[in-house]
């Protein structure tokens, strides 16, 4: 008999540990590696951002003892096969606004990913930065706010501004992150956002209208 | 029932009466009926025991903790390809998304929606940067993704979208 609760005693614990496992890392559909970033592509969207160098080059927020379930989930869930697995070690948050802070995190293959801390959760992945590519962003509404744009910025960026039909705002940029919001947007408006470098360049890049919410 | 040999071997042979009188009720405190529940009783705790049971169980605790912890599981409803504007993608049904991701070229610009049972719009993200992806649902969902176009040209290409259902 005590042979056998014992048995039963260790399937339980074994069960247990696989669950508090999982609970953390979402799926596990890909591992989580501490990769240095030595193998990376060249011209990788981690190495334009000195974010990611070294923790006493820029300041971000403390990271939380236990972390939002969005942010754990894009750890595991959120980069794409080719876009590699998320390096947990170098996950930074950076302060934007008490609303929406935003997490980062490279991966092992170069490719930078961004997720709000807000109740949308919005999310993506940049893999270089270029032409095509002059900042990371994702517009995002939900019922409880307006129109934003939040993104990642390369180290030679030296402004953005976010444009909502006709209003112009200009973004706050903190430690490789930047935050757009509108102030009245709630119609469908284009958006175009407007990347200035620090050598003087600039260059746009657009969304379509995208239907206000609630409604259709 | 009171088989003598068996109980005389079992005594070792000694003189012992080999079928006692019953004990009436008054004497043992349990009366009939109390007795045959104790034997089920018996027999049951006895069953629970045996090892295939034990095994049974083990299995289950080895194996439900997990799934309680997943609480979900990775759905991809828009794979491989997409012809814009004949196809977008969306899901059957109306449940709790933890997310909700487009993956496609970084050429091409991409929107993921929720719709509420109402059908109306309850978040919606664009990027051109891949994944597109809105966060976790504060009710049952519609997950929807879709190519968007500047120009409204048509167009072909690959992309896959995934939610989550629990």
């Amino acid at each position: 008999m005590r042979k056998k609760i014992y048995v039963l005693c260790v399937a339980a614990l074994i069960g247990a540990a696989v669950a508090s496992s999982a609970s953390f890392t979402g799926s596990g559909k890909q591992p989580t590696s501490l990769v240095t970033t030595a193998s990376l592509r060249s011209g990788s969207a981690v190495s334009a951002m000195k974010i990611f160098r070294s923790p006493s080059e820029v300041v971000t927020a403390n990271l939380p003892s236990v972390l939002p379930a969005r942010v754990q989930h894009a750890l595991s869930d959120l980069p794409s096969p080719a876009q590699g697995a998320a390096i947990e070690s170098k996950l930074r948050l950076v302060s934007l606004r008490s609303s929406a802070d935003l997490y980062l995190f490279p991966t092992d293959q170069g490719s930078v990913c961004f997720v709000t801390s807000d109740r949308a959760g919005a999310a993506s992945c940049v893999d270089q930065f270029d032409k095509n590519t002059p900042v990371g962003w994702i517009l995002y509404r939900d019922a409880a706010q307006p129109a934003t744009v939040v993104g990642v910025v390369p180290d030679n960026v030296a402004s953005v501004d976010v444009t909502f039909g006709t209003e112009v705002v200009h973004a706050t940029i903190s430690s490789g992150a930047f935050i757009a919001t509108s102030a009245t947007t709630q119609s469908d408006e284009p958006v175009t956002v407007d990347v200035s470098y620090v050598d003087g360049s600039s260059v746009s890049q657009n969304a379509p209208p995208m239907p206000a919410t609630p409604g259709r | 029932m009171c088989i003598e040999s068996q109980l005389g071997a079992a005594a070792g042979g000694k003189d012992v009466d080999p079928c006692p009188p019953p004990q009436s009720a008054a004497s043992t405190g349990v009366d009939a009926p109390g007795r045959l529940l104790g034997r089920r009783a018996s027999r049951l705790v006895s069953a629970l025991t045996s090892w295939r049971v034990i095994l049974i169980a083990s299995a289950l605790l080895f194996i439900i903790p997990p799934i309680a912890a997943y609480g979900w599981t990775r759905y991809r409803y828009l794979s491989d390809g997409f012809d814009f504007p004949n196809e977008v993608g969306w899901t059957s049904g109306w449940l709790q998304r933890e997310y909700n991701s487009a993956y496609h070229q970084t050429t091409e610009g991409w929107e993921v929606r929720y719709y509420n049972t109402s059908d109306q719009i309850t978040a919606n993200a664009f990027s051109w940067s891949s994944p597109t992806s809105l966060g976790a649902t504060t009710g049952d969902r519609r997950a929807w993704c879709s190519f968007e176009t500047l120009t409204g040209a048509w167009q072909s290409g690959a992309a896959n979208c995934d939610t989550t259902v629990p």
